[in-house]
């Protein structure tokens, strides 16, 4: 495997739209040919040489191109877009849409990330080694139906912002840490696991698919029945212990009510006045 | 700036030229004779073996105005598709596919040669935003038509049968709002929609709050208008639109007008969307012919075809009532709608035409046919409705539809076959010629809206907007790609005697005028009287002050007032 390294120049001080850096686009070209790539910084049109520099030798085959960008560069944008193999390491943070359209490889980030990791995402694997903003996997605004994420693997070793798997239809996305609000809105399929506390309003509009929440979550939304209590949840074959609290809806969105809801019960001990809901049926 | 224009096979239906190869002349933003000009001052433009035309008229498309600005929030969607590069000193950026910005709304009819546009419908008391966004359009010369069809005072003064203090009121409110002419959108339903009824409202259902039926308001407003002597005629969106079985409403709204006496005309926009027959919409078939039959006897109706094109659309409409059905029926799960307090109210649902859709490949089919069998280009406008039956920029796609049956069959083939079996369209052979295109498109919109002595023709004292295609009528015309792709990027566009495209590229930015109308046939004393009986009401009905109402014609970029009567 031949690795083509991007040094960063110097600071950056607008956004860059860079949605070049995948290694579609570096493989089967030479170095001076990636040095010319169009790239944007704020509106003026750049090239890819004047903002990194690049060494490495450049690999003929998409699968064997690995890229490192040594350094941070949380204000690039569109670093792996629609990129369908290969690897991208990143020692530093990342910019938005980082991975958007991804269709197979696998990016690696020291850092955080911003907005939109992984946004509607067909394939491949997503490792975050410190925070992530919203929309995590999510389908961009405005878009109806099956647009999130598709399938996939995206993991974030620290916590996500709000939105995290919006509208999502397929594959799996893990926090370690905490959430914001609204994990799994408009969700239609998937999973989702929160290892630590989110800020609310879990599963909105969601259609199907799961979210497991093991930490603190303020209070489930209205329109959730609760279903069962689950002594384990199941994810990526990794088996979470429970006992769970297993609420199904929404049914604002639908009144097959296909989504579920794990809540973790010895963290949540307010939500047990639905335990006598469940005693009733 | 002087032009010479060479060369070229000339259009120009209202001065009867058709195709021959004549000289233009261009000074100072009129059209003179090249003779008189200096070819060493004149920058002479080769149009040898290319098509000349006035510039583009098209009577109906929404550019502008709070509708179409929730139409843009609605959808973000939409813009992610298109964009167009700002280049400094020339031309802004813009996105937007159905539902452009408001730069690239300019450009992209300055591009396939359109100069003049028309906004349709603006509720008046938003027209202020309107206007707003008019004055930024570029390139184009433009005017609105404000809403008008369930404005309380005018509902007051025609249930109380009080005609002239109603054409008073609308004199003034075309003048304080710098509107051009009357538009009705589903006469009354608004007003029934303020109270969450109104789908379906026929010509002669009552509207309980007034006691008076869509049918008062079209003939009631048909005596406004020419009391007034306004340059339009009235701008109608018939009752029932979109629902099967309304061809007869709008043959029965033709109809109320028959036997009013001279003067009386009115217009039926996208009458595609008003021609279905059946009784479900499973059961949709074409009621063109009879509209088409109706209208090669009459003299007095004119339409725009409102031709549905497939992909993507917005349709948006002050119909509220329609598109609270429509977004039931569609699978894009949002929608937009509001009610404006006193005058109107609108909805905005996305929506994707398909080929393999039954209802869709009719009303494809409904749109042509009506073009086709219409026999007098003049009175026909081809339009799309935009963005309610698919954005402008396909207009060249229409041209070719219009222009060469082999276009039309190769779209046939490939659209739903119970709809094509039910079409009539398969045995029409009539295709328009260059001249009748240029009518149609040009000379007859002119002419509908009251301009024809300076828009829709290239005689002398005429504005100078004169649209230049790469196609050459003696040997390109049957080839359909070849006139889409000369009409979608002119070779020259020249607005204002500016040369603002050349070769398929914006060359400058301008700003056009807004025309609107100020008519003053009716004498002082009526006038003097309705205004203060206005505004006595309006302080009871409306929650803005009256003076706040009235725009100043400072908010306009380029105020042109037509003057009528006086």
């Amino acid at each position: 495997m031949m690795t083509v390294t991007l040094i960063p120049k110097e600071p950056f001080k607008v956004l860059i739209d860079a949605k070049c850096i995948t290694p579609d686009e570096f493989a089967g070209k030479s170095l001076e040919e990636i040095n010319s790539l169009e790239v944007y910084e704020g509106s003026l049109v750049r090239k890819l040489g004047d903002l990194f520099v690049i060494k490495g030798d450049p690999e003929d085959n998409v699968d064997e191109t690995r890229i490192v960008i040594e350094g941070d560069v949380w204000k690039v944008c569109r670093i792996g877009e629609k990129m369908s193999g290969g690897s991208i390491l990143i020692k530093g943070s990342a910019g938005h849409y980082l991975g958007r359209w991804m269709q197979g490889g696998r990016i690696e980030v020291r850092g955080n990330v911003r907005s939109w990791l992984g946004a509607e995402m067909q394939d491949g694997t997503i490792e975050v080694f410190g925070n992530a903003g919203s929309f995590v996997g999510g389908r961009l605004r405005g878009k109806v139906g099956k647009k999130g994420m598709k399938k996939g693997y995206i993991i974030i070793h620290g916590s996500a912002g709000a939105r995290v798997g919006h509208g999502m239809v397929k594959g799996t996305i893990i926090i370690d840490g905490n959430s914001g609000p609204f994990p799994g809105s408009e969700m239609m399929g998937g999973k989702i696991l929160i290892r630590g506390d989110c800020e609310g309003k879990a599963g909105a509009n969601m259609i199907g698919g799961s979210v497991i929440i093991c930490g603190r979550l303020p209070s489930v939304l209205p329109g959730f029945y609760i279903d069962d209590i689950a002594p384990k949840a199941k994810v990526k074959k990794e088996k979470i212990e429970g006992p769970f609290y297993v609420f199904v809806g929404d049914a604002l969105a639908s009144r097959i009510c296909g989504g579920r809801l794990y809540i973790h019960k010895a963290s949540n001990p307010h939500l047990k006045v639905y335990e006598e809901l469940l005693e009733e049926v | 700036m002087e032009i010479i224009i060479k060369g070229g096979y000339v259009f120009d239906p209202i001065n009867g030229v058709k195709g021959e190869k004549l000289d233009i002349g261009v000074k100072d933003g009129k059209i003179v004779d090249p003779s008189k000009l200096d070819e060493r001052n004149a920058k002479v433009i080769d149009a040898r073996g290319k098509t000349v035309m006035p510039g583009g008229v098209d009577i109906h498309s929404h550019i502008a105005g709070p509708k179409v600005n929730v139409g843009r929030l609605l959808r973000p969607e939409d813009h992610y598709i298109s964009f167009i590069k700002a280049i400094t000193g020339v031309k802004r950026s813009g996105t937007g596919k159905t539902t452009p910005t408001v730069a690239s709304i300019g450009y992209r009819y300055a591009r396939m040669g359109w100069t003049t546009v028309i906004e349709p419908a603006t509720p008046p008391l938003k027209t202020r935003h309107t206007h707003e966004e008019l004055n930024d359009i570029p390139i184009l010369d433009k005017a609105c038509f404000p809403l008008v069809d369930s404005n309380w005072f005018i509902l007051d003064y025609i249930s109380k049968g009080e005609i002239e203090k109603c054409a008073a009121f609308v004199a003034w409110l075309l003048d304080a709002i710098k509107g051009y002419a009357l538009k009705l959108v589903d006469p009354g339903v608004a007003e029934l929609w303020s109270q969450g009824k109104g789908y379906g409202l026929d010509l002669d259902d009552e509207i309980p709050s007034f006691g008076i039926t869509p049918r008062e308001i079209i003939t009631g407003l048909c005596k406004v208008n020419r009391m007034l002597k306004l340059p339009h005629s009235i701008h109608v969106h018939c009752n029932r639109l979109g629902i099967p079985g309304n061809y007869s409403t709008t043959l029965e709204t033709m109809r109320a007008l028959e036997g009013m006496g001279d003067g009386i005309t009115i217009h039926i926009t996208h009458a595609q969307f008003n021609s279905y027959k059946g009784d479900n919409w499973p059961a949709l078939r074409s009621g063109a012919p009879e509209i088409a039959d109706y209208v090669n006897a009459h003299e007095h109706v004119s339409i725009d075809m409102g031709q549905v094109i497939f992909g993507g659309a917005t349709t948006m409409t002050a119909d509220a009532p329609f598109e609270f059905a429509l977004f039931h029926m569609t699978p894009i799960r949002k929608w937009a709608g509001s009610e404006v307090e006193v005058e109107s109210a609108s909805g905005i649902v996305p929506f994707k035409y398909k080929k393999k859709s039954i209802v869709n490949a009719v009303q494809w089919c409904i749109g042509l046919e009506l073009a086709l069998l219409i026999k007098d280009p003049w009175r026909v406008i081809p339009t799309t409705d935009h963005p309610n039956g698919g954005p402008f920029t396909r207009y060249p796609r229409l041209i070719s539809w219009l222009m060469s049956k082999k276009a039309r069959e190769e779209v046939l083939e490939k659209i739903n076959k119970t709809a094509r079996r039910r079409s009539v369209l398969p045995d029409i052979d009539r295709e328009y010629s260059l001249y009748e295109i240029a009518i149609s498109t040009r000379a007859a919109p002119a002419k509908l809206l009251g301009l024809e002595d300076r828009k829709g023709q290239l005689g002398e004292g005429a504005d100078a907007d004169i649209a230049i295609y790469d196609l050459d009528p003696t040997k390109d015309l049957n080839d359909p790609d070849r006139i889409v792709k000369a009409f979608k990027y002119a070779y020259c566009t020249i607005k204002n005697g500016e040369t603002v495209v050349m070769n398929g590229k914006i060359a400058k930015t301008s700003y056009g005028r807004t025309f609107y109308v100020k008519s003053s046939v009716l004498d002082e004393e009526l006038m003097k009287g309705v205004v203060s009986e206005v505004k006595q009401k309006f302080k009871e009905w409306y929650t803005v002050q009256f003076s706040n109402y009235i725009i100043d014609e400072s908010e306009i970029r380029h105020p042109e007032p037509l003057v009528m009567g006086g």
